[in-house]
């Protein structure tokens, strides 16, 4: 019993051994779609066996034995894989009589595809990307809205033309439309207006890319937010912005509300790098245009060479001179204007300018003057280098008035002035302005200032009282200066010359001498001492301010000072015989009814003309004219005078004829008839 | 008829032959002989008469001067006249004969015209009568100036898009009071001004200029605009905002100032100036009669070229102190004068304060003038170290050394001038080749008359690199030929300038300019002050020329003297080079209404209609622009 029992026992453990049944790899009889799973039988028959995947594939007439079998189910799923053994004769241990052997498998679904945008307006690029396919380079779209891609790859950009939910289906398997595809649902809004540009972060100068998107019209008004006049453009627009910041962009449509969208523009990071400013003649020097967007800059080095050329370049100068040296970005497409000045040492007619200054003849920017005055002018300073030709003009209200050309010397400090004649426009009230322009040198870039002058809706002329003009005044004889008062004047000052020209043209070196009473000056001794004799002398008054400024001054007076000691000395007198008379004393006594006297002139200074008057008692008899008298040179005369009354009186009269005439001379003669 | 006509005629004829009294005829007329600075007249009278007499008087007698005529072998009588002193032109004679115990006329009145081609003068006397001056006004305890002047834009168009403001207002206001008492001078001075439009860098409101002086004997205290002139190597013509105290006594001289370096706008600069750009000085010397001058000065200051005025390529940022010794000796009754300068500066300048380094270096100069009668004669040497600079003095041109010289003849309205300049510049620059420099040149200015001067200018320049240098050789010199003339006229309110010049840059630039400027007034109706000018520009490497010539014109009618008036102001300007063309020409009329005298001068008013007009052609880009304003201006 004990051994029946034992054999029972083991008969029944071979029976249990002996149940057949399929293996899976992976064990657990899951995995996913594109997998291979493996399946064996643990009991072999060495017969044909056919395997029936339960996707509708099978594999028949395989040896049933214990390979493995392996198979990639294209879609998830749980399948029930059946194995029918063709051979009967099987060993009990297989699973007795049973030909067929069954297993359950489960097929899992990893792939998937996504959108890019969630939930994209119409009109929007949605990209959508499909993951763990098994065909990812043949893949076939269907985009749910009648759009079919076929043949395409793991990613694809789709714009859904109208809102709606739509489901995605993705075909892997070479795009194999029968097989279950992956899908995805997604919801597509209605289409927004929007600004979309490039690149995304623009600098100063680059140009950007701005695009309407959605907007219904190809009319569009742009603005651009940065003070540039709004357009109208189409939808795409290209816009450079010549300042960092953030600015809006605005489109504007007719008929719909303003779209609007910030772009922050980055500061400008783009340089022009020379490698010395100074150079000489034929010396090579090296330009570096840094961060140029490029590829290509456009090179001009002032010199009339222009070049397209890569971000660094070398060029040398062949004449000595100012260059400036310009880049331009996107060989030439950008705007700005990247500058350098290099000087070129050498001999040249060519100045540089170190320095200059412009302002009006109170050395200020800024002057106060009376209608039709003639005291303003402008004037320019500037500190050269080189010897060469300065040239340009004086811009007024405007207008481009008056021309000078000058020529500048090394080390030179030049000083030019708007000429007198005609002096700067004072016939309109109100404020002017004056400022220059250099035609040469041809290459300085010097900007000059604006100066301003206020004429004033008046004239402001000193009226003078005394002495009148054209006086003739002896020297001994020192008049009052005197005059009106002007509107304004603190000061008064008085200057006398000998020329009409410095005082018409208000020279430098003109001596202003100041007027303690104000509106009257007697010469001290000093200053009138200083004034020439025996020739016209021509004087103006003005007045100034606290500072000196000229507000007002007289038409130019003149005058002439002459001096007075002119001597007649009687030398001989005779009667018509020529016989002698003895000069007597008191008087001189003769019986002829004609005397005749011979006399000298003197004067102590030189003089054009000299009239000599005779008089014999009211009744001028003689009129005698002297030329060119020399100081102290004796000058004889000879005249005639009747002795017909017991007692006559005989006078001498020099005159100065300085047109008027001034008496400078006197003698008298008393003659006696017997 | 031929009866009457007959009659008449005799009649006028005998008429000639009877004097108003009764003539002893002569048997012949008087025989005039002209000889040189004298008159011959001779009679030749029947035989028994005599003697004789000649009686002639000059333009502008009523009496006759005597002389008894001699007679000669022949039997003629004569007379020589001296007519060197004689006054006219003419002589009127008669020939009188003593008879009995009189004198009578013996011929007819003749009259010898133009014995001398030389004028005599005009002969009048002067009214003696002149003006008083007017005696002192009452005068209010604050003086007050203002002026006003604001317009609105009626219309404008252009081509450019630009428009200008719709409407301008400007003015001034200036407060003042000037007293003197004594030796006591006080003066208070401002002038404010309002700009509108103005520039960024100018301000709405200025204060244009202030002067707050006391002054006592020869002690004065300034505040405001002052003026600070000594010398080349230190201040030359600083005239800034700012601080100076002064005493000039007889034999003591002393000068203090702080001021701002540069000029300033607006109320900038007033008060105390910032020590960023600001320069103090002081000046100490003293005078022995007019002999001897000496003075010292020590100058600290800095700058940074914040300038209105300005236009510069230099390093902005500057700093520097300067001490300066300096003198005058006049000898010979000041005809010969001495003068020198010693200076030591240290003084840095750079783009970047932070790079500012000083740096030590010195300049002086020796020069002489001597004056003798029409001659004079000057001459001077400096030498200035490459990094010797002023603070105050932006225009000085260092690193030089040389003699310059002039030879001066003047008499009375002629000038004429020789001048010789040998220097070296850049003598201690690493970068710049020393340059020598010679130019010999000659200058004469000529018054003819009171109203015309004529000048010239001639000058030969020569720059070439130091031969001592070894760097470039002769052929690299530059000639610089200059030639200029000038006519100018001047009376009145008329004046006339005429220039032409040319310039001639050997082997580089020719260049050829005149300008003409007139101021012309006709009457007190119409002032035209048209001015031409021209210029060209040749380029002798390439032969290319350039040419610019320009018209101004600008003119005042007077419709109504003193009320109504219209300017006129327009200028064409043509440039053509090789490589552009352009053109540009303006055109503006203003109608002018002043009504001062409506208000009997108290306040004065004008109104004024103005228009401008603008046109420019750039190749052959176009644009034109008008614009119109009325105006109006009050001042008191």
């Amino acid at each position: 019993m004990k051994k029946t029992l034992i054999l029972i026992l083991i008969t029944a453990g071979l029976m249990v051994t002996l149940l057949a049944t399929i293996n899976t790899d992976p064990a657990e009889g899951t995995t996913t779609v594109g997998k291979n799973m493996g399946f064996q039988l643990d009991c072999n028959n060495f017969a044909s066996a056919n395997w029936y995947w339960g996707d509708g594939t099978s594999l028949l007439g395989v040896a049933d034995d214990l390979s493995w079998r392996y198979h990639t189910y294209r879609n998830p799923g749980t399948y029930t894989v059946h194995m029918h053994r063709s051979n009967q004769y099987y060993p009990n241990y297989c699973n007795g009589a049973n030909p067929d052997e069954y297993r359950t498998v489960t097929i899992l679904e990893n792939r998937t595809i996504s959108a890019s945008i969630a939930n994209p307006y119409a009109g929007q690029a949605v990209t959508f990307t499909a993951t763990n396919f098994n065909t990812p380079g043949n893949i076939t779209w269907n985009m749910g809205d009648g759009t079919v891609y076929t043949g395409r790859g793991a990613t694809i950009s789709h714009v859904f033309a109208k809102s709606g939910t739509f489901t995605v289906r993705a075909f892997d398997w070479n795009g194999d439309t029968k097989t279950t595809p992956v899908s995805m649902t997604i919801a597509v809004g209605e289409a927004v207006r929007m600004i979309t540009y490039a690149p995304a972060m623009p600098r100063v100068d680059q140009e950007v890319a701005i695009q309407a998107v959605n907007f219904k019209s190809g009319s569009i008004k742009w603005n651009f937010g940065d003070g540039t006049q709004p357009q109208i453009y189409s939808a795409a627009v290209a816009h450079r912005y010549q300042n960092p910041g953030t600015f809006t962009i605005s489109a504007l449509e007719e008929g719909l509300p303003r779209v609007t969208r910030p772009i922050n523009i980055l500061p400008e990071n783009r340089a022009l790098s020379v490698s010395a400013q100074e150079a000489r003649v034929d010396e090579p020097l090296t330009f570096t245009a840094l961060n140029f967007r490029g590829p290509l800059v456009l090179w001009d080095f002032g010199d009339g060479n222009t070049v397209a050329g890569p971000i660094t370049v070398t060029h040398a100068y062949k004449a000595p001179g100012n260059y400036t040296v310009t880049a331009r970005d996107e060989n030439g497409a950008s705007a700005k204007r990247f500058q350098a000045t290099i000087s070129v040492l050498g001999i040249c007619d060519q100045v540089n300018v170190e320095i200059a200054e412009i302002t009006l003849d109170n050395g200020k920017y800024y002057k106060v003057v009376p209608k039709n005055s003639k005291a303003i002018r402008a004037q320019l300073r500037m500190k050269m280098r080189g010897t060469g030709i300065v040239s340009g003009f004086w811009i007024v209200d405007g207008q481009p008035s008056y021309f000078f050309n000058e020529t500048v010397y090394q080390g030179q400090i030049k000083s030019i002035f708007t000429p007198e004649i005609p002096g700067l426009p004072v016939f309109d009230p109100g404020m002017h302005t004056i400022t220059l322009q250099l035609t040469r040198p041809e290459n300085e870039r010097v900007v000059f200032p604006t100066l301003r002058y206020f004429v004033l809706p008046y004239e402001n002329v000193i009226a003078v009282l005394a002495p009148k003009d054209g006086a003739i005044i002896k020297e001994d004889e020192v008049p009052a200066f005197s005059w009106e008062r002007a509107l304004g004047g603190s000061y008064y000052q008085i200057a006398f010359s000998n020329s009409l020209f410095p005082l018409l043209r208000n020279d430098a070196d003109v001596t202003w001498r100041e007027c303690p009473e104000r509106t009257s000056y007697t010469p001290d001794a000093e200053a009138w001492g200083a004034v020439q004799r025996d020739q016209w002398t021509y004087w103006k008054v003005r007045a100034v301010d606290s500072t000196g400024n000229s507000l007002a001054e007289s038409g130019v007076q003149e005058i002439k000072i002459i001096i007075p000691g002119a001597r007649v000395g009687v030398r001989k007198i005779t009667d018509m015989d020529g016989r002698a008379i003895p000069i007597g004393s008191g008087f001189t006594a003769s019986r002829a009814e004609q005397l005749m006297i011979q006399g000298s002139l003197t004067y102590p200074a030189a003089a054009e003309y000299l009239i000599l008057r005779v008089y014999a008692g009211e009744d001028m008899v003689d009129q005698l004219l002297f030329r060119d008298i020399r100081k102290d040179e004796v000058r004889l005369f000879e005249t005639s005078v009747p002795n017909r009354d017991r007692e006559s009186l005989v006078t001498f009269q020099v005159l100065k004829s300085s047109s008027p005439s001034v008496l400078v001379g006197y003698e008298e003669l008393r003659l006696k008839k017997n | 008829m031929a009866k009457i006509l007959a009659i008449f005629s005799a009649v006028l004829l005998l008429a000639q032959f009877i004097p108003g009294q009764a003539l002893h005829q002569l048997n012949t007329l008087p025989r005039v002989e002209r000889l040189a600075d004298q008159v011959v007249i001779r009679i030749t009278p029947r035989s028994g008469h005599g003697p004789f007499f000649i009686n002639y008087r000059t333009e502008g007698m009523s009496r006759y001067q005597v002389r008894k005529m001699q007679p000669d072998d022949s039997g003629a009588f004569s007379c020589r006249i001296p007519t060197v002193n004689l006054y006219g032109r003419n002589i009127e004679y008669f020939v009188a004969e003593q008879q009995g115990g009189g004198i009578a006329p013996v011929s007819l009145t003749h009259t010898v015209a133009g014995f001398t081609h030389e004028k005599s003068p005009e002969i009048y006397f002067q009214d003696a009568n002149t003006l008083a001056a007017p005696g002192r006004k009452w005068e209010p305890p604050l003086n007050v100036n203002a002026s006003l002047s604001t317009s609105t834009k009626l219309d404008e168009k252009n081509d450019s898009g630009y428009y200008q403001q719709n409407y301008t207002a400007n003015g001034n206001l200036r407060i003042y009071k000037n007293i003197v008492k004594n030796d006591y001078q006080l003066d208070f001075d401002t002038n404010f001004v309002h700009i509108d439009p103005y520039e960024t860098i100018e301000n709405r409101i200025n204060l244009s200029s202030m002067m707050v002086r006391f002054k006592k004997g020869g002690l004065q205290l300034e505040a405001g605009d002052v003026a600070v002139n000594e010398t080349e190597f230190t201040t030359s013509y600083l005239n800034r905002r700012g601080l100076r105290l002064e005493y000039a006594g007889k034999s003591l001289y002393m000068n203090s100032f702080y001021t701002n370096s540069q000029q300033k706008t607006g109320f900038d600069g007033f008060g105390i100036p910032a020590s960023a750009a600001g320069i103090f000085g002081a000046v100490a010397g003293m005078n022995l009669k007019d002999t001897l001058k000496l003075r010292g000065m020590f100058m600290s200051g800095n700058d940074n070229l914040d300038s209105k005025t300005l236009s510069y390529s230099e390093n902005p940022f500057r700093a520097g102190d300067v001490f300066s010794l300096w003198g005058e000796l006049n000898l010979l009754k000041s005809r010969l004068q001495l003068a020198g300068e010693f200076s030591s500066s240290n003084y840095g300048a750079a783009a970047e304060k932070a790079d500012l380094q000083k740096e030590n270096d010195t300049a002086w100069r020796a020069g002489m003038k001597y004056n003798q009668g029409i001659l004079s004669f000057a001459a001077d040497y400096e030498s200035i170290g490459d990094r010797f600079n002023s603070i105050a003095n932006l225009f000085l041109q260092n690193d030089r050394e040389g003699l310059s010289t002039n030879l001066g003849l003047n008499i009375k309205t002629l000038s004429w001038t020789i001048s010789y300049i040998d220097k070296k510049n850049y003598l201690h620059n690493p970068l710049q080749d020393m340059l020598h420099q010679r130019r010999i040149g000659t200058n004469l200015g000529w018054g003819l008359g009171n109203h015309f001067r004529i000048g010239a200018d001639v000058s030969r320049d020569n720059l070439d690199y130091d031969s001592s240098t070894g760097l470039q050789t002769s052929s690299s010199d530059m000639n610089t030929y200059n030639y200029s003339a000038s006519l100018g006229y001047m009376a009145g309110s008329t004046g006339i300038n005429l220039n032409v010049g040319r310039t001639e840059s050997v082997n580089f630039t020719a260049n050829l300019n005149a300008s003409l400027g007139l101021n012309l007034r006709f009457g007190s109706f119409i002032t035209l002050n048209p001015t031409l000018s021209f210029q060209e520009n040749e380029n002798l490497c390439d032969g290319s020329k350039s040419t610019i010539y320009n018209f101004y014109f600008n003119s005042e009618i007077t419709f109504v003297p003193q009320y109504f008036t219209m300017t006129l102001t327009s200028s064409y300007m043509n440039n053509e080079s090789p490589l552009s063309k352009s053109s540009s020409w303006t055109a503006g009329c203003n109608l002018n209404f002043f009504a001062a005298r409506l208000f009997k001068d108290k306040i004065r008013p004008s109104l004024s209609l103005k228009s401008a007009f603008q046109g420019a052609k750039y190749g052959d880009v176009k644009s034109d622009s008008s614009i119109f304003h009325l105006q109006a201006d009050i001042a008191f």
